[in-house]
Parts: structure tokens; C-alpha cells; sequence
């Protein structure tokens, strides 16, 4: 499915990271795609905390992260221990960009995974491929 | 109403609230009439990024003391121990942030760091000065009175610190 144009505004992202830079600028190139709600988290509990009033329709999640990394968010949600989807799109963020690390996070259910440095280009790129596999997320109350 | 049926009550409630209630997909939930061409949408991100990675170095300024107090606590433990884990968290995180925001010189010298906390043995004598030529090399790219070096000078101080990292035996 080609996507040529989209709108944003009815969407919920969640944006985990604990680097405040990277959480500035992902939200700000977030919100210039005119994202309606971009909400962010410096960390898995905070993320945590947001998750069940958010219901976000895509998280952005850094894999490396202290105390504990986004890889236990990936598996908390898939494996349903989490007021959320277990299928709500999930996007990696990371540096590393070695296959076998991939493959985790690929085999752990992520949706997709970008490789820092990140660009508005490759932001985008992974959300309309997002849109284009129109996967149904349910609600959990 | 007695308080024993209060138990069921919410019991009912809870089954009667559908908990998988579908809402729309992605697609459906983003086209429609006020859908803007994803180029433009594009051109705005690169603008946003831009204004955003202006602030960078100040950001990366305020970082480097955590930097330094945590390459000072390295040598206090044996190495795979969580301050070890702890600065390669930090020196990664720079790693991508400064890549992200175009700082090149910046995010070269972190990578360089960074396999050199991958791949050499920590034990070795020159591990501590190797360190810390890295981080005397991340203070002056990014000192507000000094310049960062241009591509060219770029490359050779990176290269130049790779090569010291080279002189470690290999992990």
C-alpha cells in the first residue's frame, strides 16, 4: 500500500527515551508532522505510569537505558503485562545497529527498529510503514 | 444494598466492560481530507530538527562532568562491574545524540570510546590514559572557546585516537 499523505492528528505517540536531547528533538519532529499528543517518558516506569490513561497508538522506545533497558518494555507489552495492546505498534530506537542485536529486538516483537542518528526522513519512513500494514489495535479499558 | 454484594457488583461491572473494545487501525485513523503530502511533512521535521539540534552543544556541555565523575569511578572496581556498564551507557548515549544532531567530530570521538570499551582488554596499563584522551579530545571539540575542528582535522584527531586505542591489547 503506497501511503502519499497522512494526517496525524488524531494519533497518540508515546516517546521513551532517557536521553533528554534526543526526547526534545523526537518531539519536536514529532510534532511538526503535526502528531496530535506526543507524550514523553525518560524511562520503562515512567513509561509505565503513562501507559494504561495514554493507550498510545505508537511508542518510540531507546533500547539502552538504565535502570532498566526498552527491550522489558517490548516484552512487558507483547506479553500482556501492561494495560495496553499487546499488538500497539512499537518502534526501537537505538545506536546499536548490529544484526544479531536487531534480530533481538525484531524476535521480541518489535514493529520496527531505527538505527540512530535519527532523521525526520527515517521517522517518517517507519511510520508509514506503520500505516501501511494497517494493523487493528484494540483499547483496553 | 448489603456491602457483601458489593463484590459481585463490580464482578458483573468489570465482565460487562468489553475489554478489547477494536478502535480504527493506523491507516484509517491517519487519512482523510486534512492529509498532507508526507514530503512536506518531511520538510517540516527537517526544520524542527534543525532549530532543536542548535541547542546541542550546551546539552552536551552539561553532560561531559557526569562523563568525567563516571570514568573517575572506573578504576575503583574491577572492570564488567556496573560503573564499567554505567560510562558505556553514557559514552553510547553521546555516541547517537551527537550523530543525531550532526555533530560529527563529536559522535566519532564517542565511537571511538566506545570500541575501545568493547574491544580491549580493561585491564590493560593504558586503558586509564586512553580514556582520557578521549575525554580531554570530547572537551576541546566541544569547548565554547576553541572551534571544532574542521573535517579535515576532524578525521585525523579521531584517527589519531583510534590509533591510541589500537596500542591495548585486544579483550
Amino acid at each position: 500500500m503506497m501511503i502519499e499523505k497522512a494526517d496525524f492528528s488524531k494519533l497518540t505517540v508515546l516517546l521513551v527515551d532517557d536521553n533528554a536531547f534526543i526526547r526534545k528533538l523526537l518531539g519536536d519532529i514529532l510534532r511538526s508532522f503535526r502528531v496530535g499528543r506526543v507524550v514523553q517518558a525518560e524511562g520503562v516506569a515512567e513509561a509505565l505510569s503513562h501507559l494504561a490513561k495514554l493507550q498510545p497508538d505508537v511508542i518510540f522506545c531507546d533500547w539502552l537505558m538504565a535502570p532498566v533497558d526498552g527491550l522489558s518494555l517490548l516484552r512487558a507489552v507483547r506479553q500482556g503485562q501492561t494495560p495496553v495492546d499487546p499488538k500497539t505498534p512499537i518502534i526501537m530506537l537505538t545506536g546499536e545497529c548490529r544484526v544479531d542485536r536487531v534480530a533481538v529486538a525484531i524476535a521480541d516483537g518489535a514493529d520496527s527498529y531505527i538505527a540512530k542518528p535519527v532523521t525526520a526522513k527515517s521517522l517518517m519512513s517507519h511510520l508509514v510503514k506503520l500505516i501501511a500494514a494497517d494493523k487493528p489495535v484494540h483499547y483496553l479499558d | 444494598m448489603s456491602s457483601s454484594s458489593q463484590p459481585i457488583n463490580r464482578s458483573i461491572t468489570l465482565t460487562d466492560t468489553p475489554r478489547n473494545r477494536q478502535r480504527k487501525s493506523l491507516y484509517e485513523k491517519t487519512q482523510g481530507p486534512q492529509a498532507v503530502p508526507i514530503e512536506t511533512l518531511i520538510q517540516h521535521g527537517d526544520t524542527a530538527a534543525k532549530l532543536a539540534s542548535a541547542g546541542y552543544l550546551d546539552f552536551f556541555r552539561a553532560k561531559l562532568p557526569h562523563i568525567e565523575s563516571l570514568a573517575g569511578e572506573l578504576f575503583v572496581e574491577p572492570p564488567g562491574n556496573a560503573s564499567w556498564k554505567a560510562f558505556y551507557t553514557a559514552v553510547h548515549d553521546l555516541r547517537s545524540s551527537s550523530a543525531t544532531a550532526g555533530y560529527l567530530t563529536l559522535s566519532g570521538i564517542c565511537d571511538s570510546l566506545e570500541t575501545l570499551l568493547v574491544d580491549r582488554d580493561p585491564h590493560d596499563a593504558l586503558m586509564r590514559d586512553v580514556i582520557r584522551l578521549h575525554l580531554d579530545a570530547l572537551s576541546l571539540a566541544s569547548s565554547a572557546s576553541t572551534p571544532i575542528p574542521d573535517g579535515a582535522e576532524s578525521a585525523r584527531l579521531i584517527t589519531n585516537l583510534r590509533r591510541a586505542a589500537e596500542k591495548l591489547a585486544r579483550i
